[in-house]
């Protein structure tokens, strides 16, 4: 499935080459028109009409690059994006976009203090270990400073609902994104599908999509955590996993525009689309972005529910992500057919 | 018919409008700026934007003041009926505790807290929201998720000074008001901006000023005044009149902007104080809007901030305006 395509690719914030190239290649048959600006947005158009809507989606995946490699041939690495050093160490990585293996390594356990043990391993103490024996044979890897870090898995089902992967955010937004432009067409709108670069380190494609195709009204699709897991008190879980598309309240980004928020909620409503509301203020989106760009423009976020996002095995329901699609085809018609006139 | 300065804040500061929810507050700007100027229109932002044009040849002044007010927002709603909240913009929890508050749907509740034996476990999510629901599914006939409220309170008039919720910033507002009617035959553009989302941000200003685009700009706001026990260290006081400001945690002031200000204030004997103050306000994004606008920010001195008992100095506004006012009748030249 395209999902599985989507997460297996790997993109850091600012090389999402090849996530933009497996979408290219996907969606050719089905849009008007393609390129790829400046910043490194892919944008798509599909259809012609009078009233712009852009759909955003974000290519890159938070991981790491190598900051510098030791003498003796081992990787210290820089944070690209939010990451949880409490699941970090002893997790299989991929260097480069070959795919090197390598492992996140630490001081080994007997050696560590009663009080170490305790602790979660600060970052900075931590390193990628690819079995190499000194510098020079790293460096004829073809890995330098900056080389990308990913998280080394592939996707696979749990179940015929739960799937594992990497990357679901925001891979799952952009299969969102996809899927609508595989499945329908809009003749009577302009749909700019715009698969964003650098969300995770500042919402900063989609300022610059926003802003060069100046829609009339736009939608971010996001993957958000979600925390419907043990020991999690139920008005703690953000969203839960199973229960629908969350439709943003607000975060620290931006509030939705509630012309926009409210046609969500009256389109799920009357189509019996099972959806829920991401319940923390925390975190930003791309909407964030959009909404200041020129005048001013008119969105709201819809996610797809990921437990342990940011992480080597995020899990989604398939359920929740075609909700999105179904959701956000709705409020497209209701566009289209000028029941919401942004 | 033009309104006093007070009866002007009398009936802002009565307009529910939290940040993101300032339909309302909107509508009642408009139609209270409506007879002064040539065009009235609101951005995608949302922003309320009334321009009066210029006699001619002359400059396109922005005048902004952001018509959001502090509140909080509905995120869960529990068994008990109880509506669990989080803040919009800049209420503390301690300054929310037993405060009545009103929701956009005209729900009225009170914002209550676990009880506590220590100060410092003071936190929004002990905090509630009572509607005087006994369930979850009657609460959700009257809130939905997403619904704000407002702190509400009576303005009241002590001397000079006034207090109540929301003078941050629909003081600013009356003031612009108070620009608008005063402001006959202009030479300027003037293009007085109502801005959304002051308080969570600042956000509107920005994109109103890309759609604007002035040759200059002067924010209206309140700042933290400096004289009370434990204030921030401000040398600002209420009742000294309007401060022009040097500089915030977001902004630098344009060297020939405060020049202009303090050179007009002087020459009309307008009393201006001046304030350096940490924060942000609508400058941060006005400033560096578009290809960069000259941007000044003139505060109205302000005590008790994001409180239901906000206080400012009524001469305070009116010296503002005035100067505001003087500054459009000048060649809004800078040397």
């Amino acid at each position: 499935m395209l999902l599985e395509r989507l997460s297996n690719a790997c993109g850091i914030s600012g090389l999402e080459h090849e996530v933009r190239d497996l979408l290219r290649q996907e969606l050719a048959p089905y849009v008007d028109e393609m390129w790829t600006d400046a910043i490194g947005n892919l944008i798509v158009r599909k259809g012609n009409g009078p009233v712009k809507v852009m759909l955003d989606a974000h290519t890159d995946e938070v991981g790491y690059c190598v900051g510098s490699i030791t003498e003796d041939g081992y990787l210290r690495l820089k944070k690209i994006g939010g990451l949880d050093d409490r699941v970090l160490p002893g997790r299989q990585v991929w260097v480069t976009n070959q795919r090197i293996p390598a492992v996140l390594g630490a001081k080994a356990w007997h050696l560590c203090s009663a009080d170490e043990r305790g602790k979660v391993i600060p970052f900075d103490q931590m390193y990628a270990d690819l079995g190499c024996k000194d510098r020079a044979e790293v460096e004829e890897l073809g890995i330098e400073p900056g080389s990308p870090v990913y998280f080394a898995t592939t996707f696979e089902h749990f179940s015929d609902k739960v799937v594992k992967g990497k990357a679901f955010d925001d891979r799952a937004g952009c299969a969102v994104l996809a899927e609508v432009l595989m499945k329908h067409n809009y003749p009577g709108i302009t749909l700019y599908g715009a698969f964003v670069t650098q969300e995770e380190v500042g919402l900063r494609g989609a300022r610059i999509a926003a802003y060069n195709l100046n829609p009339d009204v736009a939608i971010a699709l996001e993957g958000t955590g979600s925390a419907n897991v043990a020991g999690v008190d139920p008005f703690d879980t953000i969203t839960n996993m199973g229960e629908g598309p969350a439709i943003s309240l607000m975060d620290n980004s931006a509030i939705p525009n509630l012309r926009v928020w409210e046609e969500l909620v009256r389109v799920a409503k009357a189509n019996n689309i099972k959806y829920q509301h991401r319940r923390i203020v925390g975190g930003g989106t791309d909407s964030g972005g959009i909404s200041l760009q020129r005048s001013g423009i008119p969105v709201c976020t819809v996610s797809t529910p990921c437990r342990y996002i940011h992480t080597h095995a995020a899990l989604l329901n398939l359920d929740d992500l075609y909700g999105a699609v179904n959701l956000v085809h709705h409020f497209l018609l209701s566009v289209e057919k000028g029941d919401f006139r942004p | 018919m033009k309104t006093s300065m007070l009866e002007q804040l009398h009936q802002l500061t009565a307009v529910w409008g939290p940040a993101g929810r300032e339909q309302k507050i909107a509508r009642t700007l408009g139609e209270a700026i409506e007879p002064f100027v040539d065009e009235v229109r609101t951005d995608g932002f949302g922003n309320l934007v009334a321009i009066k044009r210029g006699t001619g040849g002359s400059k396109r002044v922005m005048l902004t003041a952001h018509m959001d007010t502090i509140g909080a927002i509905a995120m869960n709603i529990s068994d008990k009926g109880l509506i669990h909240l989080e803040p919009v913009g800049g209420l503390k929890a301690w300054n929310a505790m037993g405060q009545r508050v009103v929701w956009g749907s005209g729900a009225v509740g009170v914002l209550q807290h676990e009880s506590i034996d220590d100060g410092k476990e003071i936190s929004f999510k002990k905090l509630w929201c009572d509607i005087g629901a006994t369930s979850r599914e009657e609460a959700l006939e009257n809130i939905r998720l997403g619904e704000m409220c407002t702190v509400v309170g009576e303005l009241q008039q002590m001397g000079d000074f006034v207090t109540g919720p929301g003078l941050d910033d629909r003081a600013g507002c009356a003031v612009l008001l108070e620009v608008a009617g005063h402001l006959e035959a202009c030479a300027h553009e003037v293009c007085f901006v109502f801005t959304s989302q002051g308080e969570t941000g600042p956000r509107g200003g920005g994109t109103a000023a890309f759609g604007v685009n002035p040759d200059m700009a002067f924010v209206v706001d309140v700042a933290a005044a400096g004289d009370v026990p434990r204030a921030p260290r401000v040398d600002v006081k209420l009742g000294k009149g309007p401060a022009i400001k040097l500089k915030d945690g977001n902004y630098m002031g344009h060297v020939g902007m405060i020049d202009l200000v303090r050179r007009v204030a002087e020459e009309h004997a307008i009393p201006l104080q001046t304030e350096i103050a940490a924060g942000s306000n609508d400058a941060q994004v006005v400033s560096v809007a578009g290809q960069g606008v000259p941007t000044a920010v003139i505060d109205i001195p302000a005590r008790y901030r994001g409180t239901a008992a906000e206080m400012v100095s009524l001469p305070d506004m009116h010296g503002a305006a005035d100067l505001l006012l003087k500054l459009l009748g000048s060649d809004l030249d800078m040397e």
